[in-house]
């Protein structure tokens, strides 16, 4: 066999297959929902590996934390940080200009459907960046991230309560902007709290057994747009079933729904609403569905530490 | 929320895939962490358009993403214990395209006998011809000199055809 045979054949095996053709649009729709379950400001988030036993503390943190903001500059006492907790804004304003990111107020109540953001840039810089990281200690629960300021404006996220250091970054990481501490008070319980652990889902793990290019599905109700997933999925996977996950907000137009498997928390699916549908897709494997692929340990219980 | 460059992006995306895929399926060995890698790393693109749209191929800027991304998660030792796929490659040959019509064809034949390739051998000479990739972005994104790319690559198309000759008389 010459060079130039070798060389064809490797280049022929480059060609993609019909099956390739065949497989690829699901793969492209999978990966524009997971970008836009990313972009998404509320799904943008990290788990911090912090208990949920730190919510208290974190509470303590938050009004800490007004009470920080106001040694700034704000008010002078403790109680004025305290009754200005009391007393938040539904929506934060957010503006970043040019070397510096002004908030409108210190706190901000979370609204049924989470928090409402107004932000401006008046930097001149379109490819600034809002940053949000929890500041002391965390729930477990908190985001951290950053979006694109000019397609945030009017903006709902999902980030949980307690405080947390807002910034504007430019997109190549420039950091050097002290941030701004605010405070997401819940005063009407809006936000269930518990993560995914609450649920008995563990997050992690490969993504191998399932064909992860399952596009979502789309209904006219989120449980008949979840069957129409485990629909799909049936062939691979048997005796999935699916129900609600009570985490978040509770207006939230995003909903975790949990998927089991025999009986074990298998992998859990993001609903949304839409215009008048609802779509599904596949979101966080479960821990125990690692645990099957590797055998080496039984499913995981409610009560297993996180990792 | 939608991104400004999603049309471009996804106009880009809808054709790169099939060749990704292909790229992906020989250089796994598998073709579940193939679609798992094709993913992911559009996922990243999307997220890196500016560098991976400008560069002269978009493609095999893609295609060293998805395999320095691939040779990473074959480093870590929890991604080892997991799977053992990659050293079992009959998955991919049965499952895949060497299916078709039940024969194994030639294509199959030369995955086969790339999947009895080292990683780095494999991902070389893949990098190589899928988008004709300088030795510089291929060593970027292997982990390695421009120099040992070259070996690397004349190492691996020994071996395969070594393999391949060897079925090739085998009656």
């Amino acid at each position: 066999m010459t060079d130039a045979d070798l060389e064809r054949r490797v280049r022929e095996a480059l060609e993609p297959t019909a099956e390739d053709l065949v497989r690829s649009p699901a793969i492209v729709d999978a990966a524009m929902h997971r970008v836009s379950t990313t972009r998404h400001p509320g799904r943008r988030r990290i788990l911090l590996p912090a208990a949920a036993a730190l919510a208290a503390l974190a509470l303590a943190g938050g009004v800490y934390g007004a009470t920080r903001l106001a040694s700034n500059g704000t008010s002078s006492d403790p109680a004025t940080a305290a009754a200005s907790v009391a007393q938040a804004p539904s929506v934060l304003e957010i503006t970043c200009e040019k070397d510096r990111i002004v908030v409108g107020s210190a706190t901000v109540a979370a609204s049924p459907d989470g928090v409402h953001l107004r932000v401006t840039n008046r930097s001149a810089d379109p490819e600034m960046y809002l940053g949000y990281r929890p500041a002391g200690p965390s729930t477990g629960e908190q985001a951290a991230g950053g979006d694109r300021v000019d397609e945030l404006r009017e903006a709902r996220v999902e980030w949980a309560p307690g405080a947390y250091d807002l910034s504007c970054q430019r997109s190549g990481g420039d950091r050097s902007q002290a941030p701004a501490r605010v405070v997401i008070t819940d005063p009407g319980e809006h936000y269930r709290p518990g993560g995914l652990e609450k649920i008995g889902c563990w997050a992690g793990g490969p993504r191998a057994e399932v064909s992860w290019a399952i596009g979502p599905s789309r209904e006219t109700t989120a449980q008949a747009a979840v069957d129409a997933l485990i629909d799909r999925m049936h062939p691979t996977t048997p005796r999935l079933a699916g129900e609600p996950a009570p985490i978040g907000y509770v207006d939230s137009p995003v909903q975790t729904w949990l998927l089991r498997k025999s009986g074990a928390p298998w992998v859990t699916v993001r609903v949304e609403a839409l215009s008048g549908a609802y779509q599904a897709g596949l979101d966080t494997p479960c821990d125990p569905y690692v645990a099957s692929l590797s055998g080496q340990r039984e499913a995981t219980s409610p009560a297993t530490p996180a990792r | 929320m939608a991104g400004r460059h999603d049309d471009a992006f996804t106009a880009w995306a809808q054709g790169a895939t099939p060749r990704l895929l292909r790229f992906a399926t020989l250089l796994a060995g598998d073709r579940s962490d193939a679609e798992d890698l094709v993913q992911d790393t559009l996922v990243a693109a999307y997220s890196k358009w500016h560098l991976v749209s400008a560069a002269g191929s978009p493609t095999g800027y893609a295609a060293t993403m998805l395999a320095n991304r691939h040779l990473s998660l074959r480093r870590s030792a929890g991604r080892e214990r997991r799977r053992q796929l990659v050293s079992a490659p009959r998955e991919a040959v049965d499952g895949g395209y060497g299916a078709v019509e039940g024969s194994i064809d030639a294509r199959a034949e030369l995955a086969a006998a790339l999947a009895g390739l080292p990683q780095q051998h494999r991902a070389a000479v893949l990098l190589r011809y899928v988008a004709d990739l300088p030795d510089e972005d291929i060593a970027a994104a292997i982990g390695c000199r421009p120099v040992t790319v070259r070996s690397h690559v004349s190492r691996g198309l020994a071996s395969l055809r070594a393999a391949l000759g060897e079925r090739e008389e085998t009656p």
